[in-house]
């Protein structure tokens, strides 16, 4: 399954994106299997903080860092890390 | 979205601290009633037009090191009057937050943030490797850069300059942290972040080099700065970050939706207007233009959703009414809007 991960906002205004397939990165896959969607908040919009926008296969999230917790912060960050650019 | 009245802890703040006694009452009657944004922003006008009845206090600042974790705010490394801790970003941000809290005081007589000595707390080396700085409603934040691309978010004082103002603006009523609103909200930060610089430096608007974030790139990318007020667009052209994306006018006005509506990139046509205005006007920068902006911001009329035409208006108003409305400054500013294309009615 594809992920993609776009940071934007920030002090710097910059965006940065990410890419991989959970097929090549077992750790992601296992990260999916316990993420909950449903779960994150509305983003609040918040001066210079980070904003991701998270596309999980055909699921799509977006959310604020102050709301980046558990498996898909750990899923961002793996993405971020090793999904290039 | 954001509800942008004064919050209720701000209102304590000005119930519990300030000294003018109308404010007090006010900020009390408007936590009683919970009436909100009318009330809330009635205290706010009041709040500037008030007049002091001592001078603003000296800064109250502490600076803390959460250590490269996120927990805010973290441990005490300085607090005011004491000594150099020999940490450089801690140092960096004790200094920066002085000149600050200096530069507002004496450009506009505030007293800090808030308006009525607000303490200045600041966190520096949050998180590994963080690109990034941010005001989070009540402290600054700075993270050390990730040393590949940024090597110091402490290190230019615009940075903090920049963060302290989205303070003075929440303090102020608030403006809509998306889209235009967002844009006026970030160019602000902006604009005084750069003032605060020039006034550190003493220099005149034509002296200014109107970057946002000189001197936070490693060597090797391809940019003097993260933003360019004078000439939007040409701040870093690089092959891994690509091109500084912010227009120069109304004309290429970008719609996104990332960036809460790319609220840093289209900051790029009021921060234009301003460095038109301030250039025109000629001097320093923060003694005119910046006072017309200034008195904009804080009035207590800007609503919170306001797009780049109502401000313009209003900061065309406020011109008007400390210089004249035949006066060159009055003149200059119309003018600036018109060149990024914003037409004053």
């Amino acid at each position: 399954m594809k992920v993609i991960v776009t940071r934007s906002g920030g002090f710097a205004g910059m965006v940065r994106r990410a890419e991989i397939d959970s097929a090549d990165h077992p750790v992601a896959g296992r990260l999916i299997d316990e993420i909950d969607l449903g779960e994150v908040p509305e983003p609040a919009p918040a001066a210079d903080r980070f904003v991701y926008d998270i596309e999980i296969g055909d699921r799509h999230v977006s959310v604020g860092e102050a709301d980046l917790h558990g498996p898909l912060r750990e899923l961002v960050d793996y993405v971020l890390a090793h999904g290039g650019s | 979205m954001r509800c942008a009245i004064i919050p209720p802890h701000v209102l304590d703040h000005i119930a519990e601290r300030h000294r003018d006694e109308r404010l007090r009452e006010l900020a009390e009657r408007t936590l009683a009633i919970d009436s909100g944004r009318r009330d809330a922003r009635a205290a706010a006008q009041l709040i500037a037009s008030a007049e002091p009845t001592s001078g603003p206090s000296a800064p109250k600042r502490t600076i803390h090191d959460a250590g490269h974790r996120e927990r805010l705010p973290g441990r005490t490394v300085r607090s005011e009057g004491g000594p150099a801790t020999g940490d450089k970003a801690a140092d960096e941000i004790y200094d920066w937050l002085g000149v600050t809290f200096d530069f507002y005081r004496s450009a506009y007589g505030r007293d800090s943030i808030d308006g009525a000595g607000l303490p200045l707390v600041a966190t520096v080396h949050y998180a590994v490797n963080y690109d990034n700085a941010f005001w989070d409603g009540s402290q600054m934040v700075y993270g050390d850069g990730d040393q590949q691309i940024f090597t110091t978010f402490t290190g230019p004082l615009d940075v903090t300059g920049h963060e302290l103002t989205h303070g003075v603006t929440q303090y102020s009523g608030g403006l809509d942290y998306s889209d235009q609103s967002g844009a006026l909200n970030e160019s602000l930060s902006d604009v005084f972040g750069s003032l605060v610089k020039q006034y550190h430096l003493g220099q005149t608007a034509d002296q200014a080099d109107w970057l946002i974030g000189q001197g936070m790139f490693a060597s090797g990318v391809h940019g003097t700065a993260l933003r360019s007020m004078k000439a939007p667009g040409t701040a870093y052209d690089d092959p891994n970050l690509g091109k500084d994306p912010q227009p120069a006018d109304m004309a290429h006005f970008v719609k996104t939706s990332r960036d809460n509506g790319g609220v840093h990139i289209n900051s790029g046509i009021p921060n234009r207007a301003f460095c038109l205005a301030a250039t025109a006007i000629g001097g320093h920068a923060w003694e005119k233009a910046g006072r017309i902006w200034y008195d904009t911001l804080t009035g207590g009329q800007v609503p919170t959703d306001a797009d780049f035409a109502t401000f313009a208006g209003m900061t065309h108003a406020t011109a008007g009414k400390l210089f004249g409305v035949k006066s060159a400054e009055s003149d200059a500013v119309r003018q600036a809007w018109t060149t990024v294309g914003v037409e004053i009615e």
